[in-house]
Protein backbone atom coordinates (compact mmCIF):
# COMPACT_ATOMS: atom_id res chain seq x y z
CA UNK A 1 0.00 0.00 0.00
CA UNK A 2 1.28 3.50 -1.13
CA UNK A 3 0.40 6.96 -0.90
CA UNK A 4 -1.42 7.66 -4.02
CA UNK A 5 -0.72 11.15 -5.84
CA UNK A 6 -3.96 12.70 -6.22
CA UNK A 7 -4.94 14.24 -9.81
CA UNK A 8 -7.14 16.77 -10.28
CA UNK A 9 -8.16 17.99 -13.79
CA UNK A 10 -11.74 18.53 -15.40
CA UNK A 11 -10.28 17.50 -18.54
CA UNK A 12 -11.40 14.04 -18.44
CA UNK A 13 -9.05 12.71 -21.17
CA UNK A 14 -6.35 14.40 -19.68
CA UNK A 15 -7.28 12.80 -16.16
CA UNK A 16 -7.61 9.63 -17.45
CA UNK A 17 -4.56 9.38 -19.76
CA UNK A 18 -2.40 10.94 -16.56
CA UNK A 19 -3.83 8.12 -14.47
CA UNK A 20 -3.16 5.59 -16.98
CA UNK A 21 0.75 6.86 -17.37
CA UNK A 22 1.15 6.26 -13.30
CA UNK A 23 -0.29 3.28 -13.69
CA UNK A 24 1.81 1.96 -16.34
CA UNK A 25 4.88 3.19 -14.07
CA UNK A 26 3.39 1.11 -10.79
CA UNK A 27 2.71 4.36 -8.91
CA UNK A 28 -1.43 4.44 -7.60
CA UNK A 29 -3.55 7.64 -8.43
CA UNK A 30 -6.62 9.11 -7.31
CA UNK A 31 -8.02 10.87 -9.77
CA UNK A 32 -11.15 14.02 -9.29
CA UNK A 33 -12.69 15.76 -11.67
CA UNK A 34 -12.86 19.09 -9.92
CA UNK A 35 -11.26 20.55 -6.69
CA UNK A 36 -14.20 20.60 -4.51
CA UNK A 37 -14.22 16.91 -4.87
CA UNK A 38 -10.92 16.57 -3.84
CA UNK A 39 -11.36 18.16 -1.15
CA UNK A 40 -14.40 16.66 0.12
CA UNK A 41 -12.17 13.11 -0.18
CA UNK A 42 -8.86 14.53 0.94
CA UNK A 43 -10.09 16.10 4.00
CA UNK A 44 -11.51 12.84 5.75
CA UNK A 45 -8.41 10.63 4.96
CA UNK A 46 -6.26 10.29 8.16
CA UNK A 47 -2.65 11.48 7.59
CA UNK A 48 -1.13 8.09 7.22
CA UNK A 49 -3.36 7.97 4.21
CA UNK A 50 -2.59 11.51 2.62
CA UNK A 51 -1.64 11.31 -1.10
CA UNK A 52 2.36 11.71 -1.34
CA UNK A 53 2.13 14.34 -3.96
CA UNK A 54 -0.99 16.42 -6.05
CA UNK A 55 -1.27 17.45 -9.46
CA UNK A 56 -3.50 20.28 -9.59
CA UNK A 57 -4.94 21.83 -12.74
CA UNK A 58 -5.14 25.93 -12.96
CA UNK A 59 -7.99 26.59 -15.16
CA UNK A 60 -11.16 24.64 -13.48
CA UNK A 61 -14.39 25.80 -12.82
CA UNK A 62 -15.93 27.05 -9.40
CA UNK A 63 -12.36 26.59 -7.91
CA UNK A 64 -9.49 27.07 -10.02
CA UNK A 65 -6.27 25.17 -9.30
CA UNK A 66 -4.18 28.40 -7.33
CA UNK A 67 -6.95 28.41 -5.20
CA UNK A 68 -7.41 24.83 -4.07
CA UNK A 69 -3.49 25.11 -3.19
CA UNK A 70 -4.23 28.30 -1.60
CA UNK A 71 -7.55 26.90 0.30
CA UNK A 72 -5.43 23.76 1.42
CA UNK A 73 -2.75 26.02 3.36
CA UNK A 74 -4.88 28.06 4.80
CA UNK A 75 -7.43 25.34 6.28
CA UNK A 76 -5.66 21.95 6.72
CA UNK A 77 -1.80 23.79 7.49
CA UNK A 78 -0.94 20.44 9.19
CA UNK A 79 -1.72 17.78 6.76
CA UNK A 80 -3.18 18.36 3.21
CA UNK A 81 -1.52 22.04 3.03
CA UNK A 82 2.00 20.26 3.71
CA UNK A 83 1.11 17.81 0.50
CA UNK A 84 3.72 18.74 -2.50
CA UNK A 85 1.65 20.69 -5.06
CA UNK A 86 1.92 20.76 -8.29
CA UNK A 87 -0.23 23.70 -10.65
CA UNK A 88 -0.56 22.15 -14.38
CA UNK A 89 -1.06 24.67 -17.02
CA UNK A 90 -2.01 25.06 -20.58
CA UNK A 91 -2.49 29.18 -20.45
CA UNK A 92 0.47 31.71 -21.66
CA UNK A 93 3.50 31.70 -19.44
CA UNK A 94 2.85 35.58 -18.82
CA UNK A 95 -0.09 34.11 -16.72
CA UNK A 96 1.21 32.62 -14.38
CA UNK A 97 4.85 34.41 -14.14
CA UNK A 98 3.95 35.13 -10.64
CA UNK A 99 3.59 32.02 -8.37
CA UNK A 100 3.22 31.66 -4.54
CA UNK A 101 6.33 30.12 -3.24
CA UNK A 102 7.16 26.23 -3.28
CA UNK A 103 4.60 25.71 -6.18
CA UNK A 104 5.59 23.57 -8.87
CA UNK A 105 4.28 24.77 -12.38
CA UNK A 106 4.27 22.00 -14.87
CA UNK A 107 3.15 23.20 -18.49
CA UNK A 108 0.86 22.16 -20.67
CA UNK A 109 0.96 20.49 -22.98
CA UNK A 110 2.73 18.07 -20.51
CA UNK A 111 6.07 16.26 -21.25
CA UNK A 112 5.04 12.59 -20.19
CA UNK A 113 8.88 11.85 -18.83
CA UNK A 114 9.01 15.16 -16.81
CA UNK A 115 5.71 14.26 -15.48
CA UNK A 116 6.53 10.69 -14.19
CA UNK A 117 9.71 11.87 -12.85
CA UNK A 118 7.66 14.29 -10.83
CA UNK A 119 5.36 11.74 -9.78
CA UNK A 120 8.62 9.32 -8.74
CA UNK A 121 10.66 11.91 -6.60
CA UNK A 122 7.30 12.11 -4.47
CA UNK A 123 5.78 8.75 -4.24
CA UNK A 124 6.45 6.74 -0.87
CA UNK A 125 5.75 3.47 0.34
CA UNK A 126 3.07 4.28 3.08
CA UNK A 127 5.28 3.10 5.78
CA UNK A 128 8.24 4.81 5.01
CA UNK A 129 5.76 8.08 4.67
CA UNK A 130 6.45 9.61 8.25
CA UNK A 131 8.19 12.39 7.44
CA UNK A 132 5.10 14.47 6.28
CA UNK A 133 3.06 14.57 9.60
CA UNK B 1 -12.38 58.11 -19.82
CA UNK B 2 -12.35 60.12 -23.01
CA UNK B 3 -8.55 60.74 -24.01
CA UNK B 4 -7.94 63.54 -26.92
CA UNK B 5 -6.63 62.41 -29.90
CA UNK B 6 -3.14 63.99 -29.12
CA UNK B 7 -1.36 62.77 -31.90
CA UNK B 8 -4.20 63.96 -34.62
CA UNK B 9 -4.30 60.49 -36.07
CA UNK B 10 -7.42 59.84 -38.08
CA UNK B 11 -9.30 57.98 -35.69
CA UNK B 12 -12.80 59.36 -37.03
CA UNK B 13 -14.80 57.54 -34.89
CA UNK B 14 -12.37 55.78 -32.82
CA UNK B 15 -11.19 56.68 -29.04
CA UNK B 16 -8.52 55.39 -26.98
CA UNK B 17 -10.94 54.27 -25.16
CA UNK B 18 -11.97 51.27 -27.74
CA UNK B 19 -8.59 51.11 -29.02
CA UNK B 20 -7.60 49.76 -25.66
CA UNK B 21 -10.57 47.52 -25.33
CA UNK B 22 -9.73 45.82 -28.33
CA UNK B 23 -6.20 45.27 -27.00
CA UNK B 24 -7.57 44.31 -23.73
CA UNK B 25 -9.74 41.51 -25.55
CA UNK B 26 -6.96 40.55 -27.84
CA UNK B 27 -4.75 39.78 -24.61
CA UNK B 28 -7.65 37.63 -22.83
CA UNK B 29 -8.25 36.18 -26.43
CA UNK B 30 -4.89 34.36 -26.29
CA UNK B 31 -4.83 33.48 -23.36
CA UNK B 32 -8.07 31.55 -23.76
CA UNK B 33 -6.33 30.58 -27.51
CA UNK B 34 -3.54 29.03 -25.82
CA UNK B 35 -5.78 27.26 -22.73
CA UNK B 36 -7.83 25.95 -25.70
CA UNK B 37 -5.43 24.62 -28.42
CA UNK B 38 -3.36 23.31 -25.45
CA UNK B 39 -5.85 21.15 -23.74
CA UNK B 40 -6.61 18.96 -26.40
CA UNK B 41 -2.95 18.89 -27.74
CA UNK B 42 -2.38 18.14 -23.61
CA UNK B 43 -4.32 15.19 -24.59
CA UNK B 44 -3.30 14.21 -27.67
CA UNK B 45 0.43 14.60 -26.63
CA UNK B 46 0.39 12.34 -23.50
CA UNK B 47 -1.43 9.22 -25.13
CA UNK B 48 1.62 9.05 -27.86
CA UNK B 49 4.17 9.69 -25.31
CA UNK B 50 2.35 6.83 -23.52
CA UNK B 51 2.63 4.57 -26.49
CA UNK B 52 6.56 5.68 -27.22
CA UNK B 53 7.81 5.21 -23.91
CA UNK B 54 6.04 1.30 -23.85
CA UNK B 55 7.41 0.38 -26.86
CA UNK B 56 11.41 1.96 -26.16
CA UNK B 57 10.89 -0.50 -22.83
CA UNK B 58 12.89 -3.61 -23.07
CA UNK B 59 9.87 -5.46 -21.58
CA UNK B 60 7.31 -3.73 -23.17
CA UNK B 61 3.62 -4.02 -21.73
CA UNK B 62 0.93 -5.54 -24.55
CA UNK B 63 -1.97 -2.87 -23.81
CA UNK B 64 -5.46 -4.56 -24.05
CA UNK B 65 -7.37 -4.06 -27.35
CA UNK B 66 -10.01 -1.90 -25.26
CA UNK B 67 -7.29 0.12 -23.88
CA UNK B 68 -5.81 0.55 -27.26
CA UNK B 69 -9.24 1.18 -28.93
CA UNK B 70 -9.68 3.63 -26.16
CA UNK B 71 -6.28 5.58 -26.13
CA UNK B 72 -6.49 6.13 -30.68
CA UNK B 73 -10.56 7.08 -29.71
CA UNK B 74 -9.42 10.00 -27.93
CA UNK B 75 -6.76 11.39 -29.94
CA UNK B 76 -9.24 10.83 -32.76
CA UNK B 77 -11.71 13.24 -30.59
CA UNK B 78 -9.26 15.87 -29.30
CA UNK B 79 -7.63 15.97 -33.30
CA UNK B 80 -11.44 16.98 -33.67
CA UNK B 81 -11.88 19.54 -31.39
CA UNK B 82 -8.84 20.94 -32.64
CA UNK B 83 -9.41 21.24 -36.20
CA UNK B 84 -13.31 23.06 -35.42
CA UNK B 85 -11.02 25.76 -33.44
CA UNK B 86 -8.97 25.96 -36.26
CA UNK B 87 -11.99 25.71 -38.36
CA UNK B 88 -13.43 29.03 -36.66
CA UNK B 89 -10.43 30.93 -36.88
CA UNK B 90 -10.47 30.31 -40.55
CA UNK B 91 -14.07 31.34 -40.75
CA UNK B 92 -13.42 34.86 -39.35
CA UNK B 93 -10.34 35.69 -41.39
CA UNK B 94 -12.91 34.85 -44.29
CA UNK B 95 -14.82 37.30 -42.82
CA UNK B 96 -12.68 39.84 -42.46
CA UNK B 97 -11.70 39.52 -45.82
CA UNK B 98 -15.02 39.04 -47.52
CA UNK B 99 -14.46 35.61 -48.78
CA UNK B 100 -17.15 33.58 -46.76
CA UNK B 101 -19.01 32.68 -49.64
CA UNK B 102 -22.32 31.49 -49.73
CA UNK B 103 -22.92 28.35 -52.32
CA UNK B 104 -27.15 28.46 -52.38
CA UNK B 105 -29.25 25.66 -53.28
CA UNK B 106 -33.13 25.27 -52.87
CA UNK B 107 -33.60 22.43 -49.97
CA UNK B 108 -35.42 21.01 -47.33
CA UNK B 109 -34.42 22.92 -43.90
CA UNK B 110 -36.98 20.79 -42.08
CA UNK B 111 -34.98 17.47 -42.62
CA UNK B 112 -31.81 19.10 -41.92
CA UNK B 113 -33.15 20.08 -38.80
CA UNK B 114 -34.31 16.92 -38.02
CA UNK B 115 -31.11 14.89 -38.64
CA UNK B 116 -29.29 17.63 -36.48
CA UNK B 117 -30.90 16.84 -33.34
CA UNK B 118 -29.75 14.57 -30.84
CA UNK B 119 -32.52 11.71 -30.36
CA UNK B 120 -33.63 12.76 -26.61
CA UNK B 121 -34.57 16.50 -27.42
CA UNK B 122 -37.87 17.68 -27.25
CA UNK B 123 -38.98 19.44 -30.46
CA UNK B 124 -41.14 20.75 -33.06
CA UNK B 125 -40.44 20.75 -36.21
CA UNK B 126 -43.18 21.59 -39.12
CA UNK B 127 -42.21 19.56 -41.87
CA UNK B 128 -41.29 20.54 -45.60
CA UNK B 129 -40.32 23.63 -44.94
CA UNK B 130 -38.04 24.68 -47.46
CA UNK B 131 -34.97 27.37 -47.99
CA UNK B 132 -32.83 28.41 -50.66
CA UNK B 133 -29.59 28.67 -49.40
CA UNK B 134 -26.08 27.68 -48.53
CA UNK B 135 -26.70 24.16 -46.81
CA UNK B 136 -23.79 23.45 -44.85
CA UNK B 137 -23.07 26.87 -43.57
CA UNK B 138 -27.31 26.66 -42.48
CA UNK B 139 -25.84 23.57 -40.52
CA UNK B 140 -23.11 25.36 -39.04
CA UNK B 141 -24.94 28.11 -37.67
CA UNK B 142 -27.54 26.01 -36.31
CA UNK B 143 -25.44 23.31 -34.97
CA UNK B 144 -23.68 27.09 -33.07
CA UNK B 145 -26.86 27.91 -31.09
CA UNK B 146 -28.22 23.98 -30.77
CA UNK B 147 -24.36 23.06 -28.84
CA UNK B 148 -24.49 26.33 -27.22
CA UNK B 149 -27.85 25.44 -24.75
CA UNK B 150 -26.48 22.26 -24.51
CA UNK B 151 -22.91 24.24 -22.90
CA UNK B 152 -24.69 26.37 -21.42
CA UNK B 153 -27.50 25.06 -20.58
CA UNK B 154 -26.66 23.79 -16.95
CA UNK B 155 -27.82 19.91 -18.24
CA UNK B 156 -31.51 20.70 -18.39
CA UNK B 157 -33.70 19.49 -21.19
CA UNK B 158 -33.74 21.93 -24.19
CA UNK B 159 -36.42 22.97 -26.88
CA UNK B 160 -36.02 23.41 -30.38
CA UNK B 161 -38.93 24.65 -33.04
CA UNK B 162 -39.11 25.29 -36.82
CA UNK B 163 -41.63 26.75 -37.63
CA UNK B 164 -43.10 28.66 -41.07
CA UNK B 165 -45.57 32.01 -41.19
CA UNK B 166 -46.59 33.91 -43.65
CA UNK B 167 -43.49 35.99 -44.58
CA UNK B 168 -40.69 33.93 -42.38
CA UNK B 169 -39.33 30.45 -41.71
CA UNK B 170 -38.26 30.87 -37.69
CA UNK B 171 -35.47 28.08 -35.99
CA UNK B 172 -35.57 28.76 -32.28
CA UNK B 173 -33.59 27.06 -29.62
CA UNK B 174 -34.76 27.81 -25.72
CA UNK B 175 -32.77 26.51 -22.77
CA UNK B 176 -32.80 26.58 -18.99
CA UNK B 177 -29.23 27.27 -18.21
CA UNK B 178 -27.15 30.54 -16.40
CA UNK B 179 -29.20 33.30 -18.87
CA UNK B 180 -27.41 36.26 -20.56
CA UNK B 181 -27.33 39.98 -18.86
CA UNK B 182 -28.81 42.70 -21.48
CA UNK B 183 -25.48 44.28 -21.80
CA UNK B 184 -23.54 40.72 -22.51
CA UNK B 185 -26.53 40.24 -25.04
CA UNK B 186 -24.97 42.64 -27.66
CA UNK B 187 -21.62 41.69 -26.92
CA UNK B 188 -21.93 38.01 -27.40
CA UNK B 189 -22.22 38.40 -31.17
CA UNK B 190 -18.44 39.90 -31.74
CA UNK B 191 -15.47 38.32 -32.27
CA UNK B 192 -13.85 36.72 -29.25
CA UNK B 193 -16.80 38.12 -26.72
CA UNK B 194 -17.70 35.82 -24.27
CA UNK B 195 -19.97 35.85 -21.23
CA UNK B 196 -18.66 33.67 -18.85
CA UNK B 197 -15.62 32.72 -17.45
CA UNK B 198 -12.93 30.49 -19.45
CA UNK B 199 -12.55 28.41 -16.34
CA UNK B 200 -16.47 27.99 -16.11
CA UNK B 201 -17.29 26.57 -19.54
CA UNK B 202 -14.44 26.23 -22.38
CA UNK B 203 -14.63 28.09 -25.99
CA UNK B 204 -13.10 31.16 -27.40
CA UNK B 205 -15.81 32.98 -28.55
CA UNK B 206 -16.07 32.90 -32.52
CA UNK B 207 -19.71 30.70 -32.65
CA UNK B 208 -21.88 33.31 -32.70
CA UNK B 209 -20.26 35.84 -34.64
CA UNK B 210 -20.05 33.40 -37.42
CA UNK B 211 -23.59 32.17 -36.66
CA UNK B 212 -24.75 35.95 -36.88
CA UNK B 213 -22.21 36.14 -39.89
CA UNK B 214 -23.63 32.67 -42.08
CA UNK B 215 -27.69 34.15 -41.18
CA UNK B 216 -27.24 37.71 -42.36
CA UNK B 217 -25.94 35.95 -45.48
CA UNK B 218 -29.51 34.90 -45.84
CA UNK B 219 -31.00 38.00 -45.13
CA UNK B 220 -31.48 36.60 -41.49
CA UNK B 221 -31.53 37.70 -38.35
CA UNK B 222 -30.80 35.66 -34.88
CA UNK B 223 -32.68 37.63 -31.93
CA UNK B 224 -31.77 36.41 -28.28
CA UNK B 225 -34.07 36.78 -25.56
CA UNK B 226 -32.52 35.61 -21.98
CA UNK B 227 -32.43 36.41 -18.43
CA UNK B 228 -30.23 35.80 -15.66
CA UNK B 229 -30.35 32.43 -14.16
CA UNK B 230 -33.68 31.64 -16.24
CA UNK B 231 -32.53 30.69 -19.26
CA UNK B 232 -31.94 31.79 -22.88
CA UNK B 233 -33.38 31.26 -26.62
CA UNK B 234 -31.77 32.02 -29.44
CA UNK B 235 -34.40 32.77 -32.60
CA UNK B 236 -33.06 32.31 -36.60
CA UNK B 237 -35.53 34.49 -38.78
CA UNK B 238 -35.03 33.46 -42.37
CA UNK B 239 -37.11 35.93 -44.77
CA UNK B 240 -40.02 33.24 -46.48
CA UNK B 241 -39.62 33.77 -50.64
CA UNK B 242 -42.19 33.29 -52.25
CA UNK B 243 -41.18 31.13 -55.14
CA UNK B 244 -40.32 28.17 -52.61
N1 LIG C 1 -27.45 29.49 -24.72
C1 LIG C 1 -26.63 30.32 -24.05
N2 LIG C 1 -26.83 30.58 -22.72
C2 LIG C 1 -26.01 31.41 -22.05
N3 LIG C 1 -24.97 32.05 -22.60
C3 LIG C 1 -24.71 31.84 -23.89
C4 LIG C 1 -25.54 30.98 -24.71
N4 LIG C 1 -25.03 30.99 -25.96
C5 LIG C 1 -23.97 31.81 -25.93
N5 LIG C 1 -23.78 32.34 -24.71
C6 LIG C 1 -22.72 33.29 -24.31
O1 LIG C 1 -22.22 33.89 -25.48
C7 LIG C 1 -20.79 33.75 -25.53
C8 LIG C 1 -20.33 33.64 -26.97
O2 LIG C 1 -20.77 32.41 -27.55
P1 LIG C 1 -20.03 31.82 -28.79
O3 LIG C 1 -19.78 32.93 -29.76
O4 LIG C 1 -20.80 30.66 -29.30
O5 LIG C 1 -18.59 31.38 -28.28
P2 LIG C 1 -18.12 30.40 -27.10
O6 LIG C 1 -19.27 29.53 -26.75
O7 LIG C 1 -16.96 29.70 -27.68
O8 LIG C 1 -17.74 31.31 -25.98
C9 LIG C 1 -20.50 32.54 -24.69
O9 LIG C 1 -19.19 32.61 -24.17
C10 LIG C 1 -21.57 32.65 -23.60
O10 LIG C 1 -21.13 33.53 -22.60
MG1 LIG D 1 -8.76 22.78 -17.06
Amino acid sequence: MNHPVCIIDDDDDVREVMSFALEYEGIQSIPFASAMQAEAYLSNLTPDYLPSLIFVDFMMPEMDGLEFINLMRKKYPDTLGRIPMVLSTARLAEDTDVMPAGIVKLEKPIDLDHFIRIAKEHYSPLEKHASVS
Amino acid sequence: MKVSNKMNLPLDGLNLESLMETLFYREEFLSIASHELKTPLTSIKLQTQVFRRNSKKEKNTSYSKEKVDRLVDQIDIQSTRLIKIIDDMLDISRIRTGQLVMTKTKFNLSEVVEELLPAQISSKIESNIFINGDRERIIQAMSVILNNAARYGRGLPIKVRLVQRKTKIIFSVQDQGYGISPEDQKRIFQRFQRAVPASEVSGIGLGLFIANEIVESHNGKIIVKSEIGQGSTFKVNFKREESL
